[in-house]
């Protein structure tokens, strides 16, 4: 689920902050960075892991900002395909279920990817999976759920003109980082029902 | 901003708790030395490394120890049923307490292992678990 990714960047140390030690200050800079960010095509940022090398600071004319150059470390969410993770039932709708973890909540279980013989209910909105048996098993909201990474889509996203930004709605912007999972294997879905 | 390495190593759940776990505590420490001046940090990351343990406090990942985690590893990967990394790796996370659960992670769960090894490779599990009385009295 969670993968180390090697970075190097030229972080900047404004002389705000060179009251605290150097390697203090260049881990906030990073974490400001980076954290809970995703990073096209290659996952959610988490934090800094460690620092590998920094090369020494050089202050550029005109500020008095010191630059150096790092090279570091990420904990990065990024599970890889055809992997099983446990996540909450955010909501349902008629194309599939949206699932979220804590710190992600960009999963979507598509219709065609759930268990034979579930069909919504669209008075209760939660899916029900009837088994051969002819039980009936619910998709209820915020149940833990166990489901297989099918497909990653990453959306690289153009900025937006400042002054657009407003009558923008937050539908029009596509997520930059999706996970499309499945769950019509035996030991996936809800974790009560196994 | 340069990407050296895009993969350099998986981490299991228990390893990202641990870790930030570990910084959290450093940043306590830091505020404890130097006073509420240093616990300014950035917004992103408290916010992210408190939906982080939020989320593997609900996994088995706090059921693990270094030990017994680092002793399960090496028992899984040296097994002669030649489990794949990220067969490991999952086992790991999810800590499977039946036939079904390990039926999910491990591809052609039947073909390839024996009743016997089913529950002798449940059963190293659980052993590397702590159980839940150890965990409250841990806590207490």
């Amino acid at each position: 689920m969670f993968i180390l990714t090697r970075l190097s960047d030229l972080i900047t140390i404004q002389p705000t902050t060179f009251t605290t030690p150097t390697r203090q200050a260049l881990e906030d800079q990073i974490n400001a960075r980076y954290s809970n960010k995703v990073i096209h095509k290659i996952g959610l940022s988490i934090c800094l892991y460690d620092i590998l090398k920094s090369s020494d600071g050089l202050i550029g004319s005109g500020t008095g900002n010191v630059n150096i150059n790092v090279e570091f470390r990420l904990i990065v969410f990024r599970p890889f395909k055809g992997e099983v993770i446990t996540g909450r039932i955010a909501n349902s709708t008629p194309n599939g279920i949206h699932v979220r973890l804590d710190f992600f909540d960009e999963i979507f279980l598509p219709k065609d990817l759930l268990f034979e013989g579930s069909v919504f209910d669209h008075n209760e909105q939660v899916w029900v999976w009837r088994t051969e048996d002819g039980d009936e098993l619910f998709f209820d909201k915020n149940e833990s759920v166990r489901f297989r990474v099918e497909e990653e889509e990453f959306v690289d996203n153009t900025p937006v003109d400042p002054a657009l930004r407003d009558s923008l709605a937050d539908a029009d912007l596509k997520p930059p980082y999706r996970i499309i999972g499945s769950c019509y294997q035996s030991g996936l879905g809800v974790v009560a029902w196994w | 901003m340069k990407i050296v390495e895009p993969c350099e190593a998986m981490l299991s759940n228990y390893e990202v708790l641990a870790h930030i776990q570990d910084v959290k505590q450093r940043y306590r420490d830091q505020v404890a030395e130097q006073g509420p001046a240093a616990a300014m940090k950035p917004g992103n990351l408290e916010t992210v490394m408190k939906e982080i343990i939020d989320y593997l406090s609900t996994t088995a990942a706090t059921a693990q120890t270094p030990e017994a985690t680092a002793k399960l590893v090496e028992e899984l990967a040296k097994s002669p049923l030649q489990f794949e990394k990220i067969e490991v790796l999952m086992m790991l996370n999810h800590l499977p307490k039946n036939e079904t659960e390990l039926d999910v992670l491990i591809e052609e769960l039947e073909s390839r292992l024996s009743e016997e090894q089913i529950t002798g490779i449940l059963n190293t599990i659980r052993s590397a678990t702590r159980s839940k009385a150890d965990r409250d009295t841990l806590e207490d």
